[in-house]
């Protein structure tokens, strides 16, 4: 339908001015390309110098595809660099957060938006107040309560926090799209004999799907990525998370590239096949967030 | 217990998870960072005295931080600008009847899902090494040296970095409000004559004023709380001159206030840092969203 609508708009305009509009797609075509080439290319350079030896990476074969592609500098970085761990301990600290954010946000915001009481606007202020508090201007306190509770150099020391900190967007992003349940559904729930309880977890919970996703994705890309919390928090080996790891390897190997650029690809990858299936999702995630806020 | 008092019981319950959390890491661990800044407090948990505003009075006369605040300033102004600027115009294009612009979209979004530190090591590699290779075979005096040791294009080189990752996102909350304008009021302007650049600056922009409070508003506060790409990509460096003292010279707020309390070990001083760094923010944050909301106009 759009395109026989887009062939009447063109017969409507003069000979002329068909031509400069032609004229303008290929520059903003030209735009376009060069925009999207200076985006993905530090990505693609990342993956090809992922594969090289020093030699190619520093001067033989600098932007090109690998002569030898050298899948060793993967398992390099997995065994050598100890990749393995911080990709599971970042995979455990991340799938954790995500699942707190997830329950204490639904929660909050049934909570907020379907129990009548007193103060639940100010609740919800309250909450709120966790999108302008800059972890700096935490960090400090938190680091002498977590050492206090001998809680530094484990995977609550970051589980926790990254939790707190995602739990305001969570509820801003949730509040939406709870809105968007029809209140019959917890009356007709009530009156089939729910309680509180039964409505929240027959009725909305499993309606908050597309929240889910929304949210998870969210707090995903926060924790997956967060570097601050995770060098003050972890100092041990064992602990330590993708960021972390691959700040400590870039020192370390200062002699061999070709490993760090596959350490680095490693911690891409996860999020974009993530990417790869759900573009739209976070798209929208990102905008839920931003525009609710 | 009464139904009354059951029902309250539950709304805590719901509310429980949450505001444990929230107020353990977040309230409490603020309000204390706060009271910490004005004693003279290690980090250890060792008796403390109140010191007044002795830690104020020394990071105001600490060159470092001056010279930190100063350029975190100029780093967010250049920030917003750019990249509102280039979001704003690639948000125009990949609305047009262009093709692929689903394509160039999904895209362009992809700099904002790597981390920090990884692109900010991976743009290390490409100023300090496939920049000055490219510049020494073109025999470019300009480019033959890394951007990133010159004190004088560090920052420049920070703001490009920062634009090319966050562009991306800001492209997509122009791109839903450019959506969200109806296609009725463009085209009436049209049938009345109206040219392309006046339905832009006279129709468009207008109506897209929440979009831009919303924009200005997240790259303000992600520009001034910069840490990941900064680590990666400078660390700080190189050594430049303020106030007759050598300093850090791409060396941002939140990497100074992690190097005083976490590097140098001065928990009180790096607190009071973190205290003017979170009053400024916030003050500069109401002021661009209320002076931006004044602007708004109903659709």
């Amino acid at each position: 339908m759009s395109a026989s609508r887009a062939k009447v708009n063109q017969a409507d305009i003069p000979v002329a001015q068909q031509h400069r509009f032609k004229w303008t797609d290929v520059l903003v075509q030209l735009g376009l390309i060069l925009w999207a080439a200076i985006c993905l290319f530090p990505v693609y350079w990342m993956f090809t110098f992922s594969l090289k030896n020093n030699e190619e990476i520093f001067g033989a074969n600098v932007m090109g595809l690998p002569q030898n592609w050298l899948w060793q500098n993967y398992s390099r970085a997995l065994n050598v660099g100890n990749m393995g761990q911080y990709f599971l301990n970042s995979l455990i600290v991340t799938i954790t957060s995500i699942l707190f954010v997830l329950i204490a946000a639904i929660m909050a915001t049934y909570a907020m938006t379907r129990l009548q009481w007193k103060g639940r606007k100010r609740m919800n202020s309250f909450f709120m107040l966790g999108l302008t508090i800059p972890i700096h201007a935490a960090i400090v306190p938190l680091y002498t309560t977590l050492s206090r509770a001998g809680m530094l150099n484990s995977y609550w020391a970051l589980i926790i926090p990254y939790s707190a900190f995602s739990l305001s967007m969570g509820i801003l992003i949730s509040i939406g799209f709870m809105g968007d349940i029809p209140y019959d559904l917890d009356e007709a729930a009530f009156l089939d004999g729910c309680g509180v309880w039964g409505i929240f977890f027959r009725v909305i919970a499993p309606l908050m799907l597309p929240a889910v996703s929304t949210v998870g994705i969210y707090t995903f890309l926060q924790c997956w990525n967060e570097l601050m919390f995770a060098t003050v928090f972890i100092s041990k080996e064992a602990y330590k998370t993708l960021p972390v790891g691959i700040q400590g390897l870039s020192g370390q190997y200062t002699t061999e590239w070709g490993p760090i650029g596959a350490a680095l690809a490693m911690a891409t990858i996860p999020t974009l096949i993530v990417y790869i299936f759900l573009s739209k999702q976070i798209q929208e995630s990102f905008i839920a967030g931003a525009v609710k806020g | 217990m009464s139904s009354k008092q059951k029902r309250k019981l539950t709304e805590f319950l719901f509310l429980l998870p949450t505001l444990i959390a929230f107020v353990m890491v977040i309230i409490i661990p603020f309000i204390y960072g706060i009271y910490y800044s004005f004693t003279d407090w290690q980090g250890t948990g060792a008796a403390t005295k109140n010191v007044g505003f002795d830690n104020y009075a020394v990071i105001f006369q600490d060159a470092g931080f001056l010279h930190s605040f100063l350029i975190t300033l100029l780093f967010t102004v250049l920030n917003v600008i750019t990249v509102n600027v280039v979001a704003f115009v690639i948000s125009l294009l990949v609305t047009s009847e262009i093709r692929g612009r689903n394509v160039y979209r999904a895209g362009f979004f992809v700099p904002n899902l790597i981390g920090g530190i990884v692109l900010g090591l991976v743009w290390q590699f490409i100023f300090s090494n496939i920049l000055p290779s490219i510049g020494q075979s073109l025999g470019w005096s300009a480019l033959s040296k890394s951007l990133l040791t010159n004190k004088d294009t560090v920052m420049g080189t920070m703001v490009t970095v920062n634009t090319w990752q966050y562009a991306g996102y800001i492209m997509l909350i122009y791109v839903a409000s450019i959506q969200g304008i109806s296609k009725s009021v463009l085209e009436a302007a049209e049938v009345d004559g109206a040219r392309y650049w006046t339905r832009i600056t006279k129709i468009q922009i207008p109506l897209m004023a929440n979009a831009f409070t919303i924009s200005l508003f997240l790259t303000l506060t992600n520009s001034f709380k910069m840490y990941d790409v900064n680590v990666a990509l400078t660390n700080g460096g190189p050594v430049g001159m303020f106030m007759g003292k050598p300093v850090q010279a791409s060396e941002l707020l939140a990497l100074n206030i992690y190097q005083t309390a976490f590097k140098y070990n001065n928990m009180a001083q790096g607190q009071a840092k973190a205290v003017i760094f979170f009053v400024v923010l916030t003050i500069f944050s109401i002021i661009q969203v209320s002076y931006n909301k004044s602007k708004e106009v109903e659709a």
